[in-house]
């Protein structure tokens, strides 16, 4: 098995997914403790 | 001197790391990602000034920077959450374990990696599992991980998908670009939310100072030491800047981990460190 581009446009877009998911439900929101 | 370079390094970014995680639990991790990568912003600009480092003008280059630069701002917001709101010295190790991602990868994309770096692979791995179980008795303990591994996942395919872009602009220009997209980013996302960011007080001031000088050092002496033929010494050593931060975060915040966290601690620091040697 070997990893492309296009494996690795996905990975990217998928973390990026997970990211903009979490920061909507404010899961970065304000102070911390 | 190779010895000399690769602990200026870890001392640099493990410092720098302790120091910001003082900055994201005071403020939240948007606000101290407008604030410290502003400050890196300067200081790559000003380190890039002084060298007169001029980029080679190729646009495909420049979107690809900024296509996997994505995943660097994600991991660093991972980060900044996990030091907000975790136990430093549990979060540090594992979001600092994404050489591991990265070797993994070059697994999958054909590379034949060697038995030690494979140990080092299921040591990290161990190691996780270990220091995340905790015993139980303090939950909270364990705030944080999700996101410390969110951050080892973007900061390895990122460090993995790199490769092809610092062989055109080098390493300097790519950082400029992702801390460039960080803090515009926080600062459309505290806009959006009409969230104005906490003033900055001395004290802040002077850890943000801090923690960029400490993280510019770092890379100063990472890139000195791999550019003067003691890549392997160097590159070791800088890996297990982690160390530097459960230190401080022993020491100074006087945080306390169970026998079996510190073994798992220690596991996946020692797993990093066999990994880097690939």
């Amino acid at each position: 098995m070997s990893i492309g581009w296009i494996e690795c446009l996905i990975i990217l877009a998928l973390v990026v997914l997970v990211a903009a998911v979490a920061f909507r439900a404010g899961y970065f929101r304000g102070r911390g403790h | 001197m190779g010895v000399i370079f690769g602990l200026l390094a870890a001392l640099g970014w493990g410092g720098g790391d302790f120091a910001l995680s003082r900055v994201s639990r005071r403020i939240g991790p948007l606000a101290t990602l407008l604030y410290i990568q502003a400050a890196g912003v300067l200081s790559i600009g000003l380190v890039l000034l002084v060298r007169r480092d001029l980029p080679p003008l190729d646009p495909a280059l420049w979107a690809l920077g900024v296509a996997v630069n994505l995943l660097n701002v994600a991991g660093t917001l991972f980060l900044y959450r996990a030091l907000a709101v975790g136990t430093v010295m549990i979060v540090s190790p594992i979001a600092a374990s994404f050489a591991v991602v990265t070797a993994t990868l070059a697994m999958l994309g054909g590379e034949r990696l060697a038995p030690l770096t494979l140990a080092g692979v299921a040591l990290v791995m161990a190691g996780v599992v270990v220091v995340s179980r905790g015993e139980g008795r303090e939950p909270l303990a364990l705030n944080g991980v999700p996101a410390a591994l969110g951050a080892a996942l973007a900061y390895g395919v990122f460090f993995y998908l790199l490769g092809p872009v610092t062989a055109g602009l080098g390493i300097a220009w790519p950082i400029l670009i992702g801390r460039v997209m960080a803090c515009s980013l926080a600062a459309v996302a505290l806009l959006w939310r009409r969230q104005r960011p906490a003033p900055l007080s001395p004290r802040l001031l002077a850890l943000i100072v801090i923690a960029t000088s400490l993280d510019t050092l770092g890379f100063l002496a990472y890139n000195t030491g791999i550019a003067t033929a003691y890549v392997t010494v160097v590159t070791a050593l800088a890996s297990i800047f982690s160390a530097v931060t459960v230190l401080l975060a022993w020491v100074l915040l006087r945080e306390r981990l169970v026998r079996a966290q510190w073994a798992g601690v220690v596991a996946v620091l020692v797993g990093v460190l066999l990994v880097s040697l690939r």
